[in-house]
This record gives structure tokens, sequence and C-alpha cells, in this order.
């Protein structure tokens, strides 16, 4: 006792988890050959039961209980011994299967509605047949209950939907007897097809709103599906490369599918009605003719056709009289068209793929090598030479990682890691430096135009070119210092470069809007610019004249800035072609040919990827100065995605190193949102503050071209004073501000909802990792008990007084064990928790020490002292029953025997009869149910707390022992 | 050969829309799939019992490009074959290209990994069918010993209640925090 009470209880009860194998560290159990042992095993078998009438299970354990008091006559038949060595594995077996960890599914369907996580209205949960394989018999008889139970059932087409909800979602019925199902269901339906009694009006029309809306989106699918194009293509390339690389495919089909719609409005309600005005002025006048070299600068002859603002007019285009068409608010409304159409895609998917990648997984990465074996395999792999890669990337990988587990993470020393701080901030210092002059170089060409040659394409192409240059080969440079700056993860090393590129590519971007937008504003110009001849009136322009086109260039800066552009996209699309051809196939031939060493290229995902986004966002920033700069990107499109994927498929291999393609995904639709912002707020810039042209476009005259909705409003105002009223309430400041104060409650109050979930998780998953403890501690003393029994059966060597420690540690866990036993069926009656037992060395010597010297007949002798008790414990401990008389007594009764042996004979009565009064039966409640994590929580408070509980009541038992002896 | 009025039943197709991921066209386009995998003797007409009743042979449904590579194959066969011995029925053929289709749930794409990945069926995996697992992935490749630490750490990470083995609650725990899980437990049709 002494002993007892010397040992931190507490510390030992919670030790860290271990694996606890109970056929490994449990002789009794593995070893059929002693007949006895099994014997004695199976007599003082603690049983953890847990009551659940629910559990069909328990059937099971009912039979196997009923068949335990044949056990008193066979001792002496070895085929009996055999057998019931054999059902004494079974009932371990089963106890196993019985503990409450085996079945966390079914405790999860038993917690109260408040934890469970809530699934949308009548749909069943999906794990409701997890692990249990149902006859589907059963499965078809339990759907057509709850059918039958729902009081909507009236409602034909309620059943329908009811009925297909739950077919897909059922995971255990098969394709057949879904149908089958379904058949019943139609069948039940058509029966009671006379109008529904007992529903509402509103939910019958609500009912058949979502059936419509359910046939629809069908309807909608079914569409999609034969819209769905290139699928043959991208399931090569999965089959060959992988998701990683497909991502890179779906991306960029993604792209072209979102210029349709903004190609699509654009064209419709811009281009199209120019062209009638001006077909209906007369026939189209081009003053210059086409020449082939346009295509290349998008200057000359483009310039009088509708691909640029400038060509726009901004009257009122009246084809059919009575029917005006303003082109000034068509050109404007479209583009805001366009770009609200853009971000609500761009937003949606986004807030799709974050919630799919980022919160359904949520943010750690603690499950390396779980996520490698069970979601390492790519399903869509077929190519064989994809395969083996596959196999041996993840065979590499997995070796990689458990070398670094072995070296255990080397101490890096101060210095060390000073020396790399360094290195790092001077490496950023560098890219930054880089970032800053590519950004002043584009600013020098701009302004000093010292590009300009005799040559005429070139000195136009100079900025595009230099551009291109700089963002096709600054990201080289980017991925070399990242390479050496030594990141501890490779992913940290992509997405550093990543971030660098994109910041290269924005500010290059930046600046030369910045450059124009200084140079365009009127009163700047006069100030600024020696080459216009300044007067009173108002004349925007660029203030370097083109050598070759003064006039036009001149006469419109927004078609000059539609002209720049294209040429950007353009040469960005002319950079992209030979890119792909100089690193891909002639890379290719050159490891085939001269260099093997090179080996063959591998798709680079990263910067493609990046490529896109830079081109798309240059789209979005001149589809207001080019109407269809959208038409171009198209193509640009199109026709990458023919050339990468030849390219790829003949000159690449796929990578050994992973592509994490969800969440790379999601990044890189982040990188496109900001890319999207930049562009619309250069645009929406200029549409507000920068006075338009005033020789061309639809808003010439005008101040700024938002004037034109002012305009606008003040007509409508004046012709409808409420509306007015509308407007002036709306941008009063007080209603600006009440949206903001509402906006901001509704941000706070969601955060304030996230931050208590958050809590909550943490506070389950606490949970979990108790009864993970709990489970270990118990199995723990399961051992020690039977190990104990394993052991007694000898013949006493060493003599032991009672509460002398001779071995102090074995001795005392022997103690422990016992109490904790009793401890452990209380929790156990009582549900789920399960104890960590004290680190587990002693429980297999404890026992060894002890000297056990209770001879079978003893203990039998002892049986059989309490009537009944052996039949009975097993069945009425197994089944649901409040009242633990019959069986925890015997319990106690046993497990002093093992302690002390030779006082057996003497004190077993005793023990019986002060266990009937036992205060730990008592408090022994065996209630059914499983135990909830907040049961838990209620009944045990802090862990720490538990122990002290248990100490007591260990206690009690053995000093009312004493004293009744 | 896989047109509508022939080989399918109006309500046949609807049911299967039902009861799958798919639309009619991807049904059709499935049953095309099937028909291929055994040209000679797949019926033509699948209006009566046919979908349920006739089966195609293991031997010839591995032959599927899509399956052809993957390791898993045999189990992904059995798992959603009727008999449990891989020959499949035009519905288990259905059922298998739905779950593994790009719209089937996170839910529904665990259970049924987990039935893969559980050899031996016993709605646990243990240490036995991760070392399935693994050798299925790596091909062998890997010593005992690493498939064995490599079991390890992965019941250090997943096994939330140690009893050495994982049970569906556990491994869909984890499975829904791999986010490249769903990217590639897809077939693309």
């Amino acid at each position: 006792m002494a002993d007892y009470d010397e040992r931190g209880y507490p510390r030992e009860r919670y030790p860290e988890p271990e694996n606890i194998q109970m056929h490994h560290a449990n002789p009794g159990f593995q070893d059929p050959s002693d007949p006895r042992a099994s014997n004695y095993a199976r007599e003082d078998h603690v049983r953890i039961d847990v009551p659940d009438q629910h559990d069909p299970r328990q059937i099971r354990h009912r039979r196997t209980g009923s068949d335990a008091p044949s056990y008193h006559s066979s001792n002496e038949e070895d085929e009996d011994e055999l057998q019931k060595s054999e059902d004494l594995r079974m009932r371990q077996a089963e106890l196993l299967q019985s503990l409450p960890s085996r079945r966390l599914d079914r405790m999860v369907e038993d917690m109260p509605d408040g934890l469970q996580h809530r699934r949308k209205s009548r749909k069943k949960s999906v794990h409701h047949f997890a692990t249990m394989r149902r006859k589907e018999a059963n499965i078809i008889q339990e759907m057509l209950q709850d059918l039958e139970n729902d009081s909507d059932i009236d409602e034909p087409d309620y059943i329908d939907m009811w009925a297909n909800e739950q077919l897909r979602n059922n995971t255990h019925a098969t394709l057949a007897s879904k149908r089958q199902i379904k058949d019943q269901v139609r069948h039940r339906a058509s029966k009671s097809k006379q109008p529904a009694k007992n529903i509402g009006c509103f939910k019958s029309v609500r009912w058949r709103m979502a059936i419509s809306f359910r046939r629809f989106k069908q309807k909608v699918a079914d569409f999609r599906y034969s819209l769905g194009f290139w699928k043959g293509h991208l399931k090569k390339i999965e089959g060959h490369f992988g998701t990683g690389v497909t991502s890179y495919f779906r991306f960029l089909k993604w792209l072209f599918l979102i210029n349709i719609p903004i190609f699509i409005l654009s064209f419709g309600f811009v281009v199209v009605p120019q062209i009638m005005y001006r077909i209906s002025l007369g026939s189209p006048y081009y003053s210059t003719n086409f020449t082939g070299r346009e295509l290349l600068t998008g200057a000359g002859w483009f310039e009088e056709t509708e691909f640029y603002y400038g060509n726009y007019t901004n009257t009122n285009i009246t084809l059919i009289t009575g029917y005006g068409y303003e082109m000034q608010y068509a050109y404007l409304l479209t583009c805001g068209g366009y770009y609200l159409l853009c971000i609500i895609i761009l937003l949606t998917s986004l807030s799709k793929s974050y919630r799919k990648n980022y919160i359904g997984g949520t943010g750690d990465l603690n499950f390396y090598y779980v996520a490698k074996v069970f979601s390492g395999w790519d399903y869509g792999i077929s190519a064989i030479d994809a395969a083996k890669l596959r196999q041996k990337s993840i065979y590499q990988e997995l070796k990689e990682y458990l070398s670094g587990f072995h070296k255990d993470e080397e101490e890096k020393t101060c210095a060390k890691q000073c020396c790399h701080v360094l290195f790092w901030i001077t490496t950023n210092l560098l890219c930054l430096g880089m970032i800053g002059g590519a950004g002043y170089l584009v600013w020098y060409i701009s302004i000093t135009q010292s590009l300009k040659t005799d040559i005429v394409l070139l000195g136009e192409l100079a900025l595009p070119l230099c551009i291109s240059g700089i963002n096709l080969l600054f990201p080289f440079a980017f991925s070399v210092l990242g390479s050496l700056e030594g990141y501890s993860k490779p992913k940290y090393e992509l997405y550093m470069t990543m971030a660098r590129t994109s910041l290269l590519q924005a500010s290059t971007i930046a600046v030369l809007v910045w450059f124009w937008f200084t140079r365009v504003d009127c009163s700047k110009v006069m100030v600024a610019a020696d080459l216009t001849q300044t007067s009173n009136q108002i004349q925007c322009e660029m203030i370097f004249p083109s050598s070759t086109s003064p006039n036009s260039n001149l006469r419109c800066w927004e078609t000059f800035m539609g002209e720049q552009i294209y040429m950007l996209v353009l040469m960005d699309f002319i950079f992209t072609l030979i890119f792909t051809f100089i690193s891909e196939f002639i890379r290719r031939l050159m490891s085939k040919w001269c260099c093997k060493s090179l080996g063959h290229p591998e798709f680079n995902i990263g910067r493609n990827t990046l490529n896109l986004i830079y081109s798309q966002a240059l789209c979005w920033l001149g589809s207001f100065y080019s109407p269809l700069l959208s038409f171009i990107q198209i193509i640009k499109l199109f026709v990458i995605f023919y050339v990468k994927r030849v390219s790829v498929m003949m000159n690449c291999v796929p990578s050994l190193k992973p592509w994490r393609a969800a969440r790379a995904h999601t990044i890189f639709l982040f990188i496109l949102l900001v890319g999207y912002f930049l562009a619309t707020f250069a645009v929406i810039w200029s549409i507000i503050f920068i006075r338009p042209s005033p020789e061309c476009g639809p808003y010439r005259g005008l101040n700024t071209s938002y004037e034109s909705v002012l305009i606008l409003v003040e007509a409508w105002k004046s012709e409808q004073p409420w509306l007015a009223d509308v407007i002036g309430v709306i941008s009063s400041a007080g209603f600006i501000a009440g949206l903001l104060v509402t906006l901001a409650v509704g941000v706070y109050q969601s955060r304030i909802v996230a931050n208590t979930k958050k809590e909550m998780v943490s506070l389950l998953k606490h949970h979990i990792n108790l009864q993970g403890k709990d489970k270990a501690y118990l199995l723990k003393k399961l051992q020690t008990v039977q190990t104990g029994v394993d052991r007694h059966r000898r013949p006493p060597t060493v003599a032991s007084g009672i509460g002398s420690p001779i071995s102090p540690s074995g001795r005392t866990f022997a103690k422990v064990a016992v109490g904790a036993a009793t401890q452990e069926k209380k929790v156990a009656g009582k549900g789920s928790p399960k104890k960590k037992g004290p680190k587990g060395t002693p429980t297999s010597k404890g026992p060894t020490d002890s000297p056990h010297g209770k001879t079978p007949k003893e203990k039998r002798t002892n049986d059989e002292s309490v009537p009944g008790t052996r039949g009975d414990r097993t069945e009425q401990s197994r089944t649901v029953t409040p009242d633990p008389k019959l069986s925890e007594p015997k319990k106690w009764d046993e497990q002093e025997a093992m302690i002390e042996p030779h006082r057996q004979r003497q004190t077993d009565s005793h023990n019986l009869s002060y266990m009937e009064h036992s205060p730990v039966r008592e408090a022994t409640p065996m209630q059914p149910g499983v135990m909830t994590p907040i049961d838990y929580s209620q009944r045990h408070g802090r862990p720490d707390r538990g122990p002290e509980r248990g100490h007591n009541e260990r206690r009690s038992p053995a000093k009312k022992g004493k004293k009744q002896r | 050969m896989g047109n509508k009025q022939s080989t399918f039943t109006e309500e046949q197709l609807d049911a299967y829309q039902d009861c799958t991921f798919f639309t009619r066209k991807e049904i059709l386009r499935i049953y095309k799939r099937f028909f291929d995998l055994q040209p000679a003797i797949v019926p033509r007409s699948m209006t009566g019992n046919q979908p349920h009743t006739f089966k195609v042979l293991f031997e010839d449904v591995e032959k599927m490009v899509e399956l052809k590579e993957n390791p898993f194959r045999r189990r992904i066969c059995e798992v959603f074959s009727e008999d449990g011995r891989g020959n499949m029925t035009f519905d288990d053929f259905l059922d298998m290209l739905s779950v593994f289709s790009e719209t089937a749930p996170r839910d529904i794409k665990s259970v049924y990994a987990f039935r893969i990945y559980d050899f031996d069926g016993d709605n646990f995996l243990g240490k036995q069918d991760l070392e399935r697992t693994l050798a299925c992935l790596t091909r062998n490749e890997l010593t005992e010993e690493e498939v064995g630490m490599v079991c390890e750490k992965v019941l250090e990470e997943a096994d939330l209640d140690d009893d050495g083995q994982l049970s569906y609650m556990e491994f869909e725990h984890i499975v829904s925090r791999a986010p490249d899980f769903l990217s590639t437990f897809h077939i693309r049709l």
C-alpha cells in the first residue's frame, strides 16, 4: 500500500500513448496448448462490457455467454480445453471489438444532435453503414422503414426526391439494389398518387421547386457534358503525367472558357452595334491598307477597325427610328458586365477550391505518411511508364523521408542559422533589386525611347520585347536563387519562386501602366511635354510620338494603350511558343544526341501557369481599350493548348517530384485574382480620373468616362424625383456608414462563430486523444490481469507476505491492476473512456514476481461457493444490466486471489461478503449507451483529476476487506 | 451500339442517373466502355436483367486502360463486384466509375478507398493491409524494415485510439485532410 502511495499515480496514468497488441503481450491468450491457462484466463477474464442494445454484436455476446455454464464439467477433456481456448480467443476478439473506440463510428451516430456535424435536411449520414456491411435486404428494409416513418410520405414527388438523395449517397447498396429500391419507391409513389393531405401548400410548392431545380441541374449537367471538349487530351495527359501536369491544362481550359463570355459580351453589345452603325453610315472606309505588319504591331490598319477604343462612336445609334442605342452607356456597361462576371466566376471557383482543399483538408500537414500511402497513388494514371515512375517516386520519397527521420534533425548552430538568415536576406534583397531594376528598365526605355532604331518594326516592338524578355529570363534566375537558398521543403522554394515571378510580372506592367497614365494626363502633358504645342484648349496626348505615324498615335491615347497591350499579349504568345520550343523540344534533342547528362525536360507547371495568369491579366487590362482583345486571348490559349499538349507528350517526362495539384490550384486562382484586381484597378482608375481623348472614342468631349454615368443619373433624377431621393439616400454618408457597420458586424459575427467552432474542434480532438489514452490504459490493465491469472496457477515459489513489497514494481502493479480493472469496469460500464496505463514495463513483469499459488481446484471451489455466479455473470454483464452484483464481486474476488494467494482459502468468502456491500460496486453504474465526449468531460473534468478519485475508490475496498478480516 | 433506344429503356437511364453521379450521355459512354471490354459477348441490349446478371470476368476488366496500370486493380474490382471476385456486371462497372468520378463527394470516395485498402476485409486497416498497400505502391522495393517503419509512422499519425489499426473513422478523418485525395482518387472518363 505504501508503495502504491509513493508512486506518482497521476503521472503514470497518462503517459504517452503506445501501441499495445493484445496478442503479443498476452501469452495466456495466444497459447492454446496450455489448457489450464486458457481455462483460467477464461475464468478470470475481465470483461469490459459496453452495453449497447443497438449493437448487433451484442446478440452474439449473449449467445457465447449462454454456453458458459457448460464449462464446469469440461475441465478434464483436452478437446474441450482446446475448444475453450478457441472460445476464449473468440471472446477476447469480441471484447476488443466491443471496445468503445472500435465503435467510434457508432459513437458519432449516437451523439446528440448538437454535436453531430449537421448534414443537410433529411440526408442520412453516409457513415450510417460505414463499417458494418449489412445485408442488402436490410438496407432496403431500413430505407423503406425510414420512408414509412416520414410524415410527409404522401407526396409522391417528395418520395421520389427523398429516394434519389438517399440512393446516391448510400455507399453500401450496390447499384442493382439501389435500382430495386427505386422501383419500390416508385411503386409506392404511384400508389399514393392522391393529393397530399397532410402537407402544407408551402411545403409542396417548395418540393416541387426543389424537384424542378434538380431536373434543371441534371439538364445543365448533361449540357455541360456535351460542351466538354479536350476531354480526350486531358485524359491522355493525365494518364501519362498524373494530376500535376493536368492541372495546368485544366487551368488553361478554364481560362479559355472564361474568355468566351467576355468575348461574346463585348462582341454582341459593343462591336456589332458599332459595325452596324458604320455600315448604316456608308461603306467602311480604311485609309490604310492591310499589309500584314499590323499583325505584329497592332497599329496601322487595325487602328481603323473596331479593334480599338478609338473608333467607337459617341452618338446614339438609331438604326430603327425610335429605338436608340447609346454607345457610351453600352460600352461602359458591357465593360462593367464582363468585369463583374469575371469576378463572380473567379470568386466562386476560388472559394470552392479553398473550401475543398484548405478547409476540407485542414491546414496542418502532420499526416505525411498517411497522405503518401492513401492518396499517393494517382488513379488517373494509365500509361505503364507513368505508373512505374509513380511507384518509383513514391518509393524514393518514402525513403528520403525515412532517412530524414533517422537523422533526427541535426541541431543547427547559432552561427549557421545566422548565416542562413543573412543569406536569405541577401537573396531576397537581390530579388527585390532585380525586380526594381526591371521596373526601372521598363520606365527608362519608355521614357527615353532609347531602343528606337532605324529598323521600324523593331523600334516599335522594343518595349514589348524587352518586357517579355525580362519575364522569360528573370524567373530562371529566381529559381536558381531559390535552389541556392536551401529551403527545408521543396514547396517553400516553389512558392518563393512563384511569388517573386508574379511580383516581377506585376511590377513591370504596373510601371508601364503608371507611365502611360502619367503621360496621358492632360494638364501634365501641357507642362511636361515639349513636343506638344500647348494652347489653352484641352488636348490629350502621349508625349512620345511614334516616328512612323505621328498623327494617329497622338490623336488617341486609349488606342495607343490598346496597341501596346496588344503587342505585349502577342509578344508573350510568341515567347511562350519559342520558350516551349527551346526548353522542351531542343532540350530533348540535346539530351538525346549530345549531352545525355542533361536529361529529358520536365514540364514546369509553376512557371507555365504563371505565364497564363500574366497573359490573362494583360487581357483584362486591355479589354477596355481594345474590346476584341479577348478574342485574341481565346485564339492564343487555343493554340497554346495544342502546342503544349503536343510538346508535353513528345518531349517531356513526368517529374519525380510530387506536385501538390490541389493546393497549387488554389494558389494560382488567388494569384489570378490579384492580377484581376490590379488590372481592373488600373482600368477603373482611368475611367474615373483620366480625361478621355477629346477626338476619339465614345467619351470624347467628356471630362472623364465616368461622367457619362453621372450625366445619365442626373437625367434620371430630373425625370423622376423619387429616384433622386433614392439616389440621395443611397449616396448619403449615413447610409454608407450604416452599410459599412452592418458589414463589419457581419464579418465580426462570422469570425466569432468560426473561432468558437475552432475551439470546439480542438476540444473534441482533445477528447479523442484522451479516449485513445484511456483505451491503451485499459488494454494494459487487461493484459496484466490476464498474465496474472496465467501465472498464479503455478505453485507458490516465493513466499511473500501481503503488502510486503519484495519486488516493489511487480507487486504494486498487481494491485494497481486490480484497482484499475475495477475502475475500468466502471468506466466501461458507463461508456467509452479508456485509461492509459502506466509505462508498460511493469505490466508484464509484475505478476512474475508475485507468487500466486492459487490452484485450479481452489479456484473452482471459489466459484462454486457462489452458486450461479459463473453462469450468470457472463450472461448478465454482457447484456445490459444495471445490477452488477453477480459479476462485480466475483471479479474482485478473483483479483484479490491473485494478490494474496496464500490467504486465499480463508479470505475468499470474506472478500465476497464485503464485496456485496462494497462502495465500489455501488459506484459502478452499468448504464447503457456509449459515452460521448461531453459525458466524458462532465464525468472526468480535467484528466488529471481522474486518478485521485480512482485512487480513493481503489483504496476503500481493500481497507474494508482488512477490517472485516 | 450504345444507342439510347436499343441499349437501355428510358426508366433505366433515369434510374441510373438518379443512382450515380453521371448524366445520360456519360452513362451511354460508359456502356460503350463496358461493351469494349469484351465485344464478343457483352449483350447489345441491356433492357432486361442483363445489367445485373451478365458478368465480365476480372481478367477482361483489368485490361481496361484506366485500370491496367493501377496496382490496386484487383482490389478495386473485388470491392465493386457483387460476387467479390472481381467479375463485374454493368451495374458494378457503373458504380465503380461513379465513385471515381469527379462529382462524387469526399465521403463516398473515402468509404470506397477504405474498402480498397482493406485487403483482408475485416473493416480495419491493420498492419498487414498497410504492408500490402505499400507493396502495391512501391512495387515491393522497400525493405521489410522500411515497410515496418512506414506502417508504424502511418499508425502513429492516424491511429487515434492506439489499437494498432485504423478504423474507418480514423481513416476518414485523416483522408479528409489530405488535400490531394480528391484529385488523385479520380478516374477521368
